[in-house]
């Protein structure tokens, strides 16, 4: 949950002000890049079931699209503001660049809470959204995609929507669908494989053998459970992970000396990603409170759950033993919490490169939808594994060379990506 | 033998066959290999000793030998664990440790730990592996892994091999000739396992499945995330043509070598698109592990004492040897060479082994097709008889990868991939003058090189009689270094590829080396003093040794109405028989004219080993006037000296089975060619290995 008083916006320009810096940047292109291109801010009646009307706000917010159609989730929040909005738009642009994917950034989203509302008025609300915004996106414009609070069902009945409004089969309008309709296979693990994968290669670069090293997980979605699960693969023990409590309304952590086992505790967990506390001590678990997941003796760290989890106030408390944190939520470490891990010499992989996996896959399943011919697994794995690969590599030897932190290699690399399309189309 | 015994030896051979003098530095001292104070005493029940075990090699040897309930009595007071912890190999320690307790019946127990040493004795050569790193473009890193299991049997070979030819084999040992091995990749073990568990494929029921569905639902499933990165940086930057080939745990292993049991893949490997021989090289990796459950190998493991449970799928991934001739690739020469020969003829003992050549891909060799072969000891003797008789059995056609296959989902191994050529295309090609020889009618000889008239004949004249290249010394110290390395004889597999820049050394490049069954494991046996006239068999020429008996059940091949030309029709027949007999649990005797396993129909009977699984022992009865010798080369002669499965070749008028006696007994199942009939007593086959003779009473 965003804190009070925090404001992502101004902390996402302030963080391409200082790279603008270092990068020497004419104001022109700061004054172009540092706020979004365009901005759609609506209204969607809906009628409820009870048969009244309801009016929903939603927005559509494209950061830059010089490289690219414009790609970038659709949150469903009641809590959701303009300036996230813009934040995590900014952020999708950066994150699509460091990767090198022909895409731009974009976000957008409704105000509301999908707990609250039935199924048909979910759907209502979506084909709502797709009516106001239909002319200004697109396949060849912008590709709206699930994010928090929205699934695949959700991305179908926009696509429908669109599909009518628009009047042809555009698969490729809109990616996070389901296999076999135009969804991609491997995308459920593309995250957390992902950051498997560049976790690999920063362990190759730190002389790190993976198999004799242990990670503590936060969070245990999506992308915690591939990624655990493709670590272990690899040889490496996760000895904890930790979760929501629904019931009880805070995080719990649980601990596992000898190493979880992802499958057993997915048995345990619910559909809201609470896993049962009872169940968990009976298989040998140890239930400590959330915060405490960064505490423990490991070799590697991964937030995996949400924004501003790793601060000032608990910094210090990370165990001496810890070399390497690679970031799987977007934002979970504070520009002060960044410095003072800096100066512990701990590696800190930022976390609009880690996880980009996701955006990877989405970028190829939007190519597979506007072909209309679908690739194996392995395809998509492969090229997965060969774009990140690349990337972390590009922005390691940067750093190396230059000797600053990964994060400002990483957006070094990819704010000028962005500055250099810019240009070459004229518009700076 | 210890290990400076070893060395010095390997040393000596190095002098005595390449000529040049070595440095005798003394040798690295490793751990202490033979401890006087730390022996192990083996006694039997009242207490008397029965053998001390100072070293590895005593313990190996002792674990043959003495009986398998002493074994157990030790294994089980944890006695090994302990002896191995006291001489420094605390690794074995550990994997003995306990082993007592997971058996309780000594057979078992002994096949166990004999595996286990087995691993052992291979494993030392595993650092010669590198991990796979995608930066490697290099090539010289000629050997790496992915994954982190073990490499099985052919991977181990290959292992084994770089680490003798680094430590023993000089570039300029041989002038003009460069022994090496191919670029090899090895999916460990675990890659299988995972791929298996991913895809819910070990529930399956196989024995319900045909091939092809198995192989289809091999192919739909997804190798592990762990290793298509690497694998796709492979074959980005690998445009050779590949063999893939399974190395599984069982396959090479001492006792149940389970030759060309699973398939193995050629790629063409040409497509301009890296997704296209990404896609391909994923799908002949998956096709290799559904090989593991095809009914050719499930049958093969039912006459083994080993489980399907038991095999785990290593894949290693070769770079296949040779040059592009048009649109097809193939080595000059492929060859197999065995330590130990066991048809020796001429002047030639059966210790100083045998080579067989072939022009183009090695298929024509390991499937018993013609082939040129000579003794490495003694390599311009000629084992053919007259060079005329050699014309007849001489190589009319070698097969080739076809570079441009268009091959669909697959139905066959390799098949679709090679294609079979005639000489007259290697002519073109220019390979032949190295390789062949031509006969000159109106002089009735035979000249190294190409002529224009005259009739070519592939006898490698111009290197086995003119040393074009020193091949026969190359491949006669390879046989010498690794069987002493080893301890065992050893059979390799290797190509010979002249390049086409004249001025480049030609290559002798290693693809496998197995171990070979060492006869000297086998009991004495002596029929010196048997009656000729009152046996049911006689026969002058027998593979094998020792006493089989049990045998109640005949196979035969109806002599009578039998033409060869329904040779193909016969081995379904044989099959049936046999797979309802192996189901019944007995063993049988098989009779029929000409070479059993013959790859061409005409001169035998061309069943493949899992065909006969069930069987104890051949019988092969005079088709035409001349006997032909088996092929040593072919895998099925391979798995049936593994199976030591007894093999008797009889003669017209001497000691000849009695075909009355045969149609006199009791018939169980009559077929159009073949008959399945049963005695009333057992009967029993003694062979004298050391004579080559045998009888059946």
């Amino acid at each position: 949950m965003a804190l009070k008083g925090f404001n992502a916006y101004k902390m996402a320009q302030e963080q391409f002000d200082k790279v603008a810096d270092k990068l020497e940047l004419d104001q022109t292109t700061r004054d172009l890049l540092r706020v979004p291109m365009r901005e759609y801010h609506f209204l969607i009646p809906v009628r409820m079931d009870d048969g009244n009307i309801k009016i929903f706000k939603g927005f559509r917010i494209q950061h830059n699209d010089a490289k690219g159609p414009c790609k970038g989730g659709i949150r469903f929040h009641p809590q959701e503001t303009a300036d996230t909005v813009r934040a995590l738009a900014m952020w999708m642009t950066w994150k699509c660049a460091v990767v090198d994917i022909p895409l731009g950034g974009g976000k957008g989203g409704v105000i509301c809470d999908p707990h609250n509302l039935s199924e048909r008025e979910q759907e209502n609300l979506c084909r709502g959204w797709i009516r106001q915004i239909a002319r200004d996106i697109g396949p060849m414009r912008d590709i709206p995609a699930p994010d928090v609070m929205t699934n695949s069902q959700h991305m179908l009945w926009m696509m429908d929507e669109y599909q009518t409004i628009i009047g042809g089969q555009y698969p490729g309008v809109i990616t996070g669908k389901p296999v076999g309709l135009g969804g991609s296979l491997g995308r459920p693990e593309a995250t957390g494989y992902g950051l498997v994968y560049i976790l690999r290669e920063a362990l190759k670069e730190m002389n790190i053998d993976i198999d004799k090293t242990t990670a503590s997980i936060e969070g245990f979605g999506n992308v915690a459970r591939y990624a655990a699960e493709l670590f272990i693969e690899y040889g490496g023990t996760v000895v904890s992970i930790s979760c929501w409590d629904q019931k009880d309304s805070c995080a719990y952590n649980y601990y596992k000396k000898n190493g979880i086992n992802v499958e057993e505790l997915i048995k345990i967990t619910d559909r809201f990603g609470t896993i049962d506390k009872k169940k968990a001590e009976q298989l040998e678990y140890e239930c400590h409170p959330g915060e405490e997941w960064l505490e423990h003796d490991v070799d590697i760290l991964m937030p995996n759950a949400l924004e501003n989890s790793i601060t000032k106030d608990n910094v210090n408390d990370i165990n001496s033993k810890v070399k390497i944190i690679i970031c799987g939520a977007n934002g979970p470490i504070t520009p002060e919490a960044d410095d003072v891990l800096e100066k512990k010499n701990v590696v800190v992989i930022p976390d609009f490169l880690s996880n980009a996996g996701g955006v990877v896959c989405s970028y190829f399943e939007q190519v597979q939808s506007n072909q209309n011919y679908y690739w194996s697994k392995e395809e998509v794995l492969g090229k997965l594994d060969d774009k990140m690969t690349d990337a972390f590599h590009k922005v390691w030897e940067l750093a190396k060379r230059k000797k600053i932190r990964l994060k400002d290699a990483a957006y070094m690399i990819s704010i000028s990506r962005v500055v250099e399309a810019c240009k070459l189309r004229g518009w700076i | 033998m210890n290990l400076n015994d070893k060395e010095k030896k390997i040393k000596s051979a190095i002098e005595e066959i390449t000529g040049i003098q070595l440095n005798h530095q003394e040798p690295l001292k490793n751990k202490v290999e033979n401890n006087f104070e730390n022996q192990l005493i083996i006694k039997d029940h009242k207490g008397k000793d029965l053998a001390k075990v100072q070293n590895l090699n005593d313990f190996e040897n002792i674990l043959f030998k003495v009986n398998k309930d002493i074994i157990l009595r030790y294994a089980k007071r944890n006695e090994f664990s302990k002896w191995l912890r006291s001489i420094g190999h605390s690794e074995l320690a550990d994997k003995f440790r306990l082993i007592g307790q997971d058996f309780d019946e000594g057979e078992k127990l002994r096949k166990k730990m004999i595996d286990i040493m087995e691993e052992y004795r291979y494993s030392v050569n595993q650092e010669f592996v590198a991990n796979f790193q995608r930066s490697d473009v290099e090539h010289y890193i000629k050997l790496s892994h992915i994954g982190t299991g073990s490499f099985g049997g052919k991977a181990r070979g290959i292992a084994f091999l770089a680490k003798i030819l680094s430590k023993y084999i000089t570039d300029d040992m041989f002038p003009g000739l460069r022994i090496t091995f191919p670029r090899s990749i090895v999916l460990s073990t675990d890659v299988f396992d995972s791929f298996m568990k991913h895809n819910d494929l070990t529930n399956l029921d196989f024995s319900h499945l045909s091939d092809e569905r198995i192989a289809s639902k091999f192919i739909a499933s997804s190798l592990p995330a762990t290793i298509i990165g690497d694998l796709r940086s492979f074959i980005k930057n690998t445009k050779r043509p590949l063999i893939i080939r399974s190395s599984s745990l069982l396959e090479d292993s001492l006792l149940q070598p389970f030759a060309g049991i699973y398939a193995s893949m050629l790629l063409p490997n040409e497509s301009w698109e890296t997704e296209q021989r990404f896609k391909e090289i994923c799908n002949s990796v998956k096709y290799v592990y559904a090989s593991t459950y095809f009914e050719k190998a499930r049958t093969y493991i039912k006459s083994t004492p080993k489980e399907i449970t038991d095999e785990k799928m290593a894949v290693l991934i070769q770079e296949v040897v040779g040059n592009k001739h048009d649109t097809y690739f193939y080595p000059t020469i492929s060859g197999v060479a065995k330590s130990y020969n066991y048809y020796p003829s001429g002047p030639c003992k059966p210790e100083d082994g045998i080579v067989y050549l072939a022009l183009g891909l090695g298929k024509s060799i390991v499937d018993g097709g013609s082939s040129y072969c000579f003794c490495p000891e003694k390599p311009k003797v000629p084992l053919f008889g007259t060079p005329k008789d050699f014309i007849r059995y001489s190589q009319k056609s070698y097969y080739a990868l076809k570079l441009k296959s268009v091959y669909p989902v697959f139905t066959k191994n390799e098949e679709s991939t090679l294609e079979k050529l005639e000489i007259d295309i290697a002519k073109n090609h220019d390979v032949l003058d190295k390789v062949a020889s031509t006969y000159l009618h109106r002089d009735d000889r035979i000249y190294p090189g190409l002529n224009e008239e005259g009739a070519v004949i592939i006898d490698f004249g111009p290197i086995i009689n003119y040393d074009l290249i020193p091949l026969a010394k190359a491949i006669k110290l390879l046989l010498r270094i690794s069987k002493l390395a080893l301890g065992y004889p050893v059979e390799i597999e290797f190509a010979v590829n002249f390049n086409k820049e004249e001025s480049e050394q030609a290559e002798l490049v290693i693809l496998q080396i197995r171990s070979m069954i060492p006869s000297d494991k086998y009991h004495e046996v002596n029929i010196e003093n048997v009656d000729i006239d009152k046996v049911l068999c006689y026969s002058e020429n027998a593979l094998g040794n020792g006493v089989i008996s049990g045998i109640n059940d005949i196979i035969y091949i109806k002599s009578e109405s039998f033409q060869m030309s329904n040779s193909n029709r016969a081995v379904n027949q044989i099959r049936k028989m046999n797979t309802k007999l192996m189901n019944e649990g007995k063993q049988y005797m098989l009779i029929g004219p000409g070479r059993w396993g013959s790859a061409d129909p005409w001169l035998g009977i061309p069943v493949i080993w899992s065909d006969i699984a069930g069987v104890k022992v051949i019988i092969e009865t005079p088709y035409e006037d001349r006997h032909i010798d088996a092929s040593q080369g072919s895998h099925f002669f391979h798995d049936m000296i593994s199976s030591q499965i007894g093999y008797l070749i009889t003669k017209k008028y001497k000691g000849n089975i009695d075909w009355n006696w045969l149609e006199s007994l009791n018939i169980i199942e009559e077929t159009e060619d073949v008959k399945h009939v049963e005695t009333p007593y057992e009967l029993e086959v003694i062979i004298d290995g050391k004579q080559g003779k045998a009888i059946i009473k």
